[in-house]
């Protein structure tokens, strides 16, 4: 025995460090962090050339840097002051339109200013795409550093600090700006001491969309009227709270875009139209925009549309769209302006501002400048500004490809002399797809630069007409827009090399991974079947054993399962199929108690006599079915009544949350409770913290022998109960508490929740150490347990001390544990989830009173998948998604009194994965069903082992090599679509789920496995012990 | 080493099993290994000829095939545009023609019932039948919405029809045989399949039918009943199909008992 739970143990833990070992190889090369150029662009990104190694050109220039920028690079500044005025969440659409219309006329009537502005042409509004994920942390870095970060940038910094780099504001300090930042304290974390003054006010409040905004619009007269800021920041949270509480067509945001409106008048008229000598721009823009249910973070159109408006006093009708032309659009539409036809991006913001401000472009930047804010400039300006641009992005190409051949030689041949001597290498073949993009992006330079050279002759020679001049100008510039839109595209997309030797280690890694856990599980049931097989030599037909249809369905689900994976569409509805499986599963469950004799009624042995009149056949079935137990009466309906109670759960559950994309904005009961009251989603929870308390202490004082222990434990669950109630009442902000009229004290929720961390933290461990000392060994006369005869207990704790006493134990032990969970759980989640964490205990509980039945025949491998498809079922029962938008952020600061990157990362993946751990600590309440052959093996002293083996290992072993056959076909997927569309959008965050899924696995099999083997220790100790004690003792009676 | 080989041969036969089990399950549900079994039955079944089964099955299928497409066709109809006419027309046609087929099956057969009992059966079967079914696609997620009450109300009449009503016609009330066919699907006999293998049919089309529902095709036919009542009318006519060819290919048990 020894030898094969060795051997077992060393293959399931070399099954799980191959897996993990395996996916951090993939992750790596998959994802890999995006080459960028260090340091800060200076003085040398004013010359025309190569500067991909930031030691030499930084001496060279620091040498040189007496000369200002400005002079150096010839584009003379065009403002001396900024006003960044950044409304959070605002789509586009909501300003300018959608598509050429105007947006809808009581949103226009909402922001008269605004509009009066742009059609006087003195505002030019973009639809400014953003990339995703679409939140406020990655956006404003992108809206100030122009770069578009890795996927795995943005995953593991969803809250990292300052932004280190290069950037607007740095590039702006650098240059003596003196700024003040007020709003969203997101500035302040990703900028700190840059700002001279600022207010922060937080985004937690979601509820709050009043004083959140005032709290910024309160400092506006003083600021405006200072003078010595040269940078002002103003981030208005109002709007994104708007339109998580109400969404798009929320009454609220009218007069929300109306307040905006006055903010903008009053910049303008305060800062814009009498400055005098200082010129200031404004720049209206938003960080995202929002879904019709006021949500964000994916990439469809509604979440991308941010906006980005220059207001200035000087006439931004340009050079593109002539002023008639512009009138006859605004006749179109009543009046109303729309956007400007030039598509842009986010971060074409970036080198726009650098350059009119005078300021390097930062290096990272992958925008394109937008041409319309440089039509009042010479055309020798304009010319440069698109020159300076085209550098900045050209160095990016040449870190992003460092082997292509022709940007090689663009670089060694620099400083912009290139003639048409260098079109000889064209003729080279190129190798791969990236290759001929970089190809063209370099042809496309090689010709602009031509075309500047000889325009720049041409203005030298001063001789050629003015219409001529001006045609080649035209062609120069267009050359340059035509290579900065295609470069700054490429760029932004991010096709990067991907290392394939790091993938191809993981995915063999990944895959040996499953076929060792496989392996080690064949082997075990195979030494089972052997043993019965070896053991019975029963004839008869095995009619309820043999699971041909659950067979079919659990190979079958999961074939379909990892195959629904390959489409887009399956991944981000992955609830429907989930829930579609377990249904299916608990038909196989109902086919399985329909096969049983029927008797939903108690005693009724007349039916049953009749029953057996029918025919042999059936005759032979209920042989076979009951050869070792006779039926009991009502074990059918009790199982019939909890496969019912599955279902209606599962069902009530996947109504909870409408979770995935695209019916999101369907009606469900989290929304119906958002909408109504909040006291009764309050009660709710109030609700199912009374029920999780009350069932948790029975199920714990249930046993025959109320030990102190039990009580104990008990009392800490009521205690920890108590306080998250008390907690719940003072989060809930309700005037009369429940404990008198005065409100609590601002410390008192962040104690409450680290006390019941601290309660159940003790409770948890304290069952797991001392459960296995308090568990009787040997069967207790007077056992309660109805639904098994003690006849029946009796014999298995005869035969089989060592695995009862084991089953017990970690029963006992998973009842505290998921007991404690489900409180941790009430205590994080949001109110709205305190229905399905009961809802989810419940259909626990009910599986396990299925499984645990007498007449139970299922294997213990199926019943682990069994629960472990039900956790991904309540996974996204709990409003859990694919996107990495439904990561409840909020909740992760529960308890916490600063910021932990650490803490609150634990605490948002204890609440993400609240369902699939709860049902991995629910394994330890299942129990294989025991031997058939209880005399056989006995006598031959060869069973105990395997189904002890079996105990300990099967549930330990089933969720990791399921995740790992899901893991693994989602990895090839992945592979497969890394050209797909939607890779960064859909699979690339359903692969970081896959990660975290899989980290969650290996959490509760190490649970699992630590227990069980710690239990079996202690147990064949202690059973060894009493062995002993008894030998004595009869022993001593035979000398006596 | 040791593990690999006895594993692999293990998974060789276990897939044989299945295999194995599988052509038991279509094909011959009444061979080899329950053969002795049915040997010492206690009340031999005596079926239909062959051909009367063929002629029954050929009526179902063709009246579900009329009620489906043709008469819809008919009147400027289909089923993704107006979902709950056409399955109220299909109702119309395959009801009558379902009841009145095998309930002639029954009284003229060789231990006949009598008419009123068959066709009391049948129509009782039918709102249980409904229930059962628009329960149990309520558990597998359809919308519980009053906007679609009546396209769930319709399916679950149509599986009703299809499924539960055959079998209440030609099994009455007798449970054990229910029970045997539906949960241990081992139908003895031409009859018992021409009723089984068609029933588990339209199941597993209507299972299957509900896979493409997620996917973003924005397809009018995605909605809810609509696929699901192809899927179920689909399995349901393959169901008749295998049926029908088994009572040509394999029709040892039906002449053993002719012996």
């Amino acid at each position: 025995m020894g030898r094969a739970c060795g051997r077992t143990f060393a293959l399931s833990f070399l099954g799980v460090v191959l897996q993990l070992a395996g996916l951090v190889l993939f992750v790596l090369g998959f994802f890999p962090v995006k080459p960028a150029l260090t340091g800060s662009s200076g003085l040398e990104s004013a010359m025309p050339s190569c500067h991909t190694n930031p030691h030499v050109s930084d001496e060279e220039f620091s040498q040189v840097s007496r000369v200002s920028y400005q002079e150096a690079s010839g584009v003379p500044r065009q403002f001396d002051r900024l006003v960044i005025m950044i409304v959070d969440g605002m789509p586009a659409e909501f300003v300018l339109g959608r598509g050429g219309h105007p947006s809808l006329p009581e949103l226009v009537a909402a922001m008269p200013f605004t509009h009066s502005l742009i059609s006087a042409g003195k505002g030019l509004g973009y639809h400014a795409k953003a990339a995703p994920p679409t939140v406020t942390m990655p956006r404003l870095k992108a809206m100030t550093s122009g770069a578009i970060a890795g996927f795995l940038d943005v995953a593991f910094n969803f809250n990292t600090q300052a932004l280190l780099d290069d950037n607007l504001v740095d590039q702006l300090a650098r240059a003596g700006w003196k700024m003040v930042m007020l709003g969203d304290d997101t500035w302040l974390k990703l900028f700190p001491d840059k700002f001279m003054r600022y207010d922060g006010v937080n985004s937690f409040f979601v509820k709050d969309t009043v004083v959140v905004d005032h709290n910024v619009t309160r400092h506006l007269n003083v600021e405006l009227a200072a003078t010595d800021w040269d940078l002002l920041v103003l981030h208005y949270l109002g709007l994104d709270h708007v339109g998580h509480l109400g969404g798009r067509s929320s009454s609220l945001v009218a007069p929300k875009l109306k307040e905006m409106d006055d903010v903008i008048r009053r910049i303008y008229d305060k800062l814009i139209k009498t400055s005098g000598d200082r010129r200031t721009l404004l720049l209206v823009a938003s960080d995202h925009g929002m879904t019709e249910g006021g949500n964000h973070g994916g990439a469809s159109y509604q979440e991308a549309d941010a906006l980005a408006l220059f207001i200035s006093e000087s006439d931004s009708i340009n050079m593109f769209m002539d002023k008639r032309q512009h009138e006859s659009t605004l006749k179109q539409n009543k009046g109303v302006a729309t956007s400007s036809a030039w598509p842009s991006f986010q971060v074409d913001v970036v080198p726009t501002l650098a350059l009119q401000l005078g300021v390097p472009i930062p290096k990272n930047s992958v925008g394109a400048l937008l041409p319309q804010h440089f039509s009042s400039l010479t055309s020798k300006e304009q010319l440069r500004a698109l020159e300076l641009n085209a550098w900045q992005l050209f160095n990016l190409v040449h870190v992003r490809s460092p082997r292509s051949q022709c940007v090689n030689d663009l670089c060694s041949n620099t400083s912009g002399n290139v003639d048409g001597g260098s079109n000889s290498d064209f003729s080279m073949s190129w190798r791969t797809e990236k290759d001929k993009e970089v190809e063209v992006f370099c042809k496309l330079f090689m010709q602009a630069i031509q075309l500047h050279s000889s325009w720049r002759h041409m203005d030298n020679d001063s001789v050629i007409s003015e219409a001529k001049g001006f045609s080649e100008f035209e062609a120069a510039r267009d050359a340059y827009l035509k290579m900065l839109k295609s470069t700054s595209e490429w760029l932004a997309k991010g096709t990067t090399e991907k290392n394939i030797l790091l993938l191809l280690c993981g995915g063999i890694l990944m895959l040996l991974s499953p076929v060792i856990l496989f392996s080690t599980l064949l082997s075990i049931c195979e030494a089972k079947s052997e043993r019965n097989q070896l053991k019975i030599n029963s004839p008869n037909v095995d009619a309820s054993g043999d699971f041909l249809f659950e067979k079919l369905i659990v190979i079958g689900g999961v074939c379909i399962h990892a195959g629904s994976l390959a489409s887009s569409s399956f991944v981000e509805e992955e609830q429907y199929t989930y829930h579609f499986l377990v249904s299916t599963l608990c038909i196989a469950l109902f086919r399985h108690v329909l096969q049983q004799p029927f008797q939903l009624l108690p005693g009724s042995s007349q039916r049953r006599a009749q029953a057996n009149d029918y025919g042999k056949f059936s005759d032979s079935i209920q042989r076979a079915t009951f050869t070792k137990v006779s039926s009991g009466d009502g074990d059918n309906a009790a199982r019939f009544l909890a496969v019912s109670v599955i279902l209606l759960s599962g069902r009530i559950i996947r109504a909870w949350h409408r979770s995935g994309v695209n019916w999101a904005h369907l009606p469900d009961i989290a929304k119906w409770l958002d909408a109504n009251d909040v006291q009764i989603s309050t009660a709710l929870r109030y609700t199912a913290l009374l029920f999780t308390t009350t069932s948790s202490c029975l199920f714990i004082l249930k046993s025959s022998r109320r030990h102190l222990l039990r009580k104990l434990i008990a009392c800490c669950l009521c205690l920890s109960a108590t306080l998250i109630f008390v907690y719940v009442d003072s989060e809930s902000h309700q005037v009369p508490t429940l404990f008198g009229t005065t409100s609590y004290p601002e410390q008192v929720p962040t104690l409450l929740a680290r006390s019941v961390f601290l309660i159940l933290g003790v409770t948890a461990a304290l069952a797991v150490t001392l459960m296995p000392w308090i568990e009787p060994l040997q069967f207790d006369e007077d056992t309660k347990t109805a639904s098994y005869p003690s006849q029946e207990i009796k014999r298995m704790w005869v035969d089989f001390p060592l695995e009862t006493g084991i089953t017990s134990a970690l029963q006992s032990t998973g009842q505290v544990l998921i007991s404690c969970w489900c409180l941790l759980q009430l205590l994080l989640q949001q109110t709205v989830n305190a229905g399905p964490v009961a809802l989810l205990l419940i259909q626990l509980l009910a599986t396990v009173t299925f499984f645990r039945r007498r007449s139970n025949r299922y294997e213990l491998w199926f019943q682990v998948l069994a629960l472990q498809w039900m956790g991904g079922s309540g996974h996204f029962g709990l409003g859990n998604s694919n996107t990495l938008a439904t990561v409840d952020v909020a909740g992760a600061y529960i308890g916490l009194s600063s910021h932990s990157t650490i803490l609150s990362g634990l605490l948002a993946f204890i609440i993400t994965y609240a369902s699939p751990f709860l049902f991995l600590l629910g394994m330890m309440l299942l129990q294989s069903p025991v031997p058939k052959s209880i005399e056989a093996h006995t006598f031959q002293g060869l069973g105990p082992s395997s189904w002890l083996l079996e105990i300990l290992a099967v549930p330990c072993i089933v969720p990791v090599a399921l995740n790992g056959i899901i893991m693994v076909a989602f990895t090839a997927i992945l592979t497969v679509m890394q050209d797909h569309l939607f890779v960064w959008s859909v699979f690339s965050p359903k692969y970081l789920y896959v990660c975290a899924a899989t980290v969650c696995t290996a959490i509760g099999a190490f649970v699992y496995a630590s227990t069980s083997i710690y239990y079996n220790f202690i147990i064949s100790r202690r059973s060894h012990h009493l062995e002993l004690k008894k030998t004595k003792f009869q022993s001593s009676k035979k000398t006596l | 080493m040791y593990i690999r080989s006895n594993s692999s041969s293990l998974v060789q036969f276990d897939c044989w099993c299945c295999v194995w089990r599988l052509l038991q399950f279509f094909a011959a549900m009444a061979d080899q290994q329950t053969a002795e079994l049915r040997n010492d039955l206690p009340r031999v079944v005596d079926g239909p000829s062959p051909i009367a089964l063929f002629l029954l099955q050929g009526l179902c299928g063709a009246a579900v095939v009329v009620g489906m497409k043709a008469l819809p066709d008919y009147y400027g109809m289909n089923l993704v545009a107006h979902p709950v006419a056409t399955i109220q027309l299909s109702l119309a046609v395959t009801l009558p023609t379902v009841i009145v087929a095998h309930s002639l099956m029954m009284v003229f057969s060789s231990s006949p019932r009598p008419a009123w009992r068959c066709i009391g059966g049948g129509l009782i079967s039918l709102p249980v039948g409904a229930l059962l079914a628009a329960l149990l696609a309520l558990a597998f997620g359809a919308p519980a919405s009053l906007q679609y009450a009546s396209g769930t109300f319709h399916w679950a009449c149509l599986m009703s029809v299809l499924v539960a009503l055959p079998a209440a016609i030609v099994l009455g009330s007798f449970w054990p045989d229910w029970q045997r066919i539906f949960a241990f699907t081992r139908p003895r006999g031409g009859m018992e399949r021409a009723i089984c293998i068609p029933a588990h049919g339209a199941v597993i089309g209507a299972w299957i039918g509900a896979f493409p529902m997620p996917l973003d095709w924005e397809r009018p036919w995605q909605e809810w009943p609509i696929s699901c009542t192809y899927g179920a009318v689909g399995g349901y006519l393959i169901g008749l199909t295998v049926s029908m060819l088994l009572l040509f290919i394999h029709p040892r048990d039906v002449r053993s008992k002719v012996d």
